[in-house]
């Protein structure tokens, strides 16, 4: 009898330690798919930036910057060797 | 005895029921577990596993400033906006909110799309940003979804249009490099294969479980610099302006490895909004896919053929009386005047058609163009200089253009003698440069690329090298003789605007057009072909103007678009002059 129950109660105990390593898991699962949305919201962030940034650093938009405007050409051009 | 038998037969009554209900249970079991096991499994495997494409992204596009990579072509996540009509609640409501954060890219009609309530699905708005689409969906409107797309991006809007090509809606490359090289570009999708939760997140419970990251597409790195390029379309663009030409194209080349710098063509085209464009010839890069008759550029090749044959020197001459007979045919000179005894030079710095014709003639017998002499004329112009043959550019829409061989019906001494000066052949632009830089480069033909490499992930470039296709093609001591003539050609006349200290080198063109199967008097192809640098060539620049019914030189429509480039090239450069 005593047996029986040590025995039921050994199964039992197994049983919950399962049950606790498969909820870990999938708690884990549930984190790195939060990770992962993480980084594919931060890699279409930076690729927007890029963008934005590959437009503003384009020559149409240089040469008709204010800084480009005030720009004149050198009255006069001298080499020196390097 | 009686009573303790009525006791037994309704225990095993009893009994027997239990076994009967549990058999009948047992029998669906197995029929379920063991008989139905392949069903079930599959059934469970539909309902838990999930199956997801993970999209490759293809490959971005850089140009290069100098030696630094810069992003040409680039990708971008964009959202459809899309309603489902029957369960929308708040028409006004969603039509003020998309018209306001969508503005042009939200469709025209949409009261009318979301009345169309047998509907369950009508696009809203196309092409919208993250951040568009993250207000849109603050909103919480009922009825509203949103599709994930990606587009290509160009920055740089027209800029290298024809090189670059562009992508159809259906995810292919187009024309240009993402056409040739869309297998490149695109990359092999991946693969999720997961059991899922009910909100479809993947857990790694399960032994079927696959993952199979996606090979992303090639990140090119062209050789195209974007300042040169830039530069060669202004010039252009200002070059047709001043002469009247409708159509324009030019290439500048490094001589030394046959990387493009720059390769333009007007009229252009946005390739963002490719699906704007009218005339649709504007997506071909004529400098690849146009072949023509390359008219007196040729010149320089069949002089450096009679070189290298040793037949003729710069300073040895020949009696010029503007007119050569070949066969039943006379060829005449444009320019006339420059009668008697003068040397090859001198036939170069005027373009005479007769000198050419003579170097032919004297490698056959001297009188005429002989089997022999077409013979070497073909070996050089398409086996060594490899015209009317494709280079191999990796650009989408090459053609091979066509040297008529010796031993053809067609290619006879007449034709030869006008190939002597770049007439009856068809040849594209980016042959004639390639094989130009071979002529002044020592005699080693490099295949013209576009491509300098790939960048990593990590933004390392992994560089690729020059594709050395051929050495010898002349030897070089014609290629230093050649350099130094085409240098005196330049001087002789259109050496006054160039920047002083510099070794510039040119040749013009001025090819008759044919029209029906016959040359034409009203229209001409002007055309320049030339180098610059210091001690050794540093660029090939070729430009071609040209429009219908326009008679355009080389000398005076062409030549200027040249020496714009070419003294910005050496400003740009940062090349040293000499003395």
């Amino acid at each position: 009898m005593t047996h029986t129950v040590f025995v039921a109660l050994m199964i039992t105990v197994l049983g919950l330690i399962y049950l606790t390593q498969a909820a870990s898991a999938t708690n884990y699962d549930y984190d790195i798919q939060d990770v992962d949305n993480r980084i594919a919201e931060l890699t279409s962030e930076k690729a927007d930036l890029e963008i934005e940034n590959a437009r503003l650093t384009a020559l149409e938009n240089i040469r008709n910057s204010s800084v480009a405007r005030q720009m004149t050409e050198p009255a006069e051009t001298n080499y020196f060797s390097q | 005895m009686k009573l303790f038998s009525h006791r037994s037969s309704r225990a095993d009554l009893l009994v027997l029921l239990t076994l009967l209900i549990m058999a009948v249970f047992i029998a669906r079991l197995f029929y379920l577990q063991v008989i139905r096991h392949s069903y079930y499994v599959e059934l469970a495997s539909t309902e838990q596993f999930k199956q997801r494409i993970i999209p490759a992204k293809r490959g971005e596009i850089y140009a290069l400033t100098k030696d630094e990579p810069v992003k040409l072509v680039l990708n971008q996540t964009v959202y459809t906006v899309f309603a489902d009509p029957k369960i929308v609640e708040e028409s006004d409501k969603i039509v003020e909110v998309i018209e306001k954060v969508a503005g042009g890219s939200a469709r025209d009609n949409l009261y009318e799309l979301l009345s169309e309530k047998a509907s369950r699905y009508e696009i809203m708005a196309v092409n919208v940003t993250r951040k568009q689409a993250e207000m849109i969906k603050e909103e919480n409107l009922v009825g509203i979804g949103f599709q994930e797309d990606t587009r290509r991006v160009y920055p740089e809007g027209s800029l290298g249009a024809q090189v670059l090509g562009f992508v159809d809606t259906e995810g292919n490359g187009q024309y240009g490099v993402e056409g040739r090289l869309n297998d490149r570009l695109t990359g092999t999708d991946g693969l999720l294969q997961a059991v899922t939760d009910i909100r479809n997140v993947p857990l790694t419970i399960g032994d079927k479980n696959i993952s199979q990251p996606p090979e992303h597409g090639d990140n090119l790195v062209l050789t195209i610099d974007r300042n040169i390029q830039a530069y060669t379309e202004e010039a252009l663009k200002n070059g047709l302006k001043r002469t009247g030409a409708t159509k324009g194209s030019a290439i500048v080349m490094d001589p030394y490895t046959g990387a493009v710098m720059a390769m333009a063509n007007l009229p252009t085209y946005n390739p963002g909004e490719y699906s704007k464009v009218e005339d649709i010839s504007v997506f071909n890069n004529a400098v690849i896919s146009a072949p023509y008759e390359p008219g007196s550029d040729i010149k320089t090749l069949t002089m450096a053929t009679g070189i290298d044959q040793g037949i003729v020197s710069p300073s040895s001459t020949f009696v010029n009386t503007d007119l050569i007979r070949v066969g039943d045919r006379t060829i005449t000179n444009a320019t006339k005047g420059q009668t008697g005894r003068i040397s090859y030079q001198h036939a170069l710095n005027y373009s005479l058609n007769t000198g050419f014709v003579t170097i032919a003639k004297l490698m056959g017998d001297g009188d005429s163009i002989t089997l022999k002499a077409r013979q070497t004329m073909y070996e050089y112009f398409h086996d060594r200089f490899r015209l009317g043959q494709p280079t191999g550019i990796e650009l989408g829409g090459e053609v091979a253009g066509t040297i008529v061989p010796p031993d053809d019906p067609n290619g006879a001494a007449v034709r030869y003698s006008n190939m002597a000066f770049g007439q009856g052949m068809d040849v594209t632009m980016v042959q004639v440069a390639a094989a130009f830089s071979a002529l002044i480069n020592g005699g080693t033909y490099y295949q013209p690329t576009v491509i300098a490499g790939t960048m990593d992930e990590s933004g390392e470039m992994s560089a690729e090298q020059p594709k050395e296709v051929a050495t010898g093609v002349i030897s070089a001591s014609t290629s230093s003789t050649m350099e130094d003539m085409i240098i005196e050609a330049r001087r002789a006349f259109h050496g006054s605007n160039d920047t002083q200290g510099y070794r510039i080198g040119g040749k013009t063109g001025t090819t008759q057009v044919i029209k029906d199967g016959k040359y034409v008097f009203d229209e001409t192809i002007g055309t320049y072909l030339g180098f610059g640098g210091e001690d050794k060539p540093r660029y090939v620049v070729m430009v071609e103007v040209s429009g219908e019914n326009k008679v355009l030189e080389g000398g005076k429509h062409a030549m200027p678009i040249f020496t714009d480039i070419s003294n910005w090239m050496i400003d740009y450069l940062q090349l040293q002059p000499k003395g």
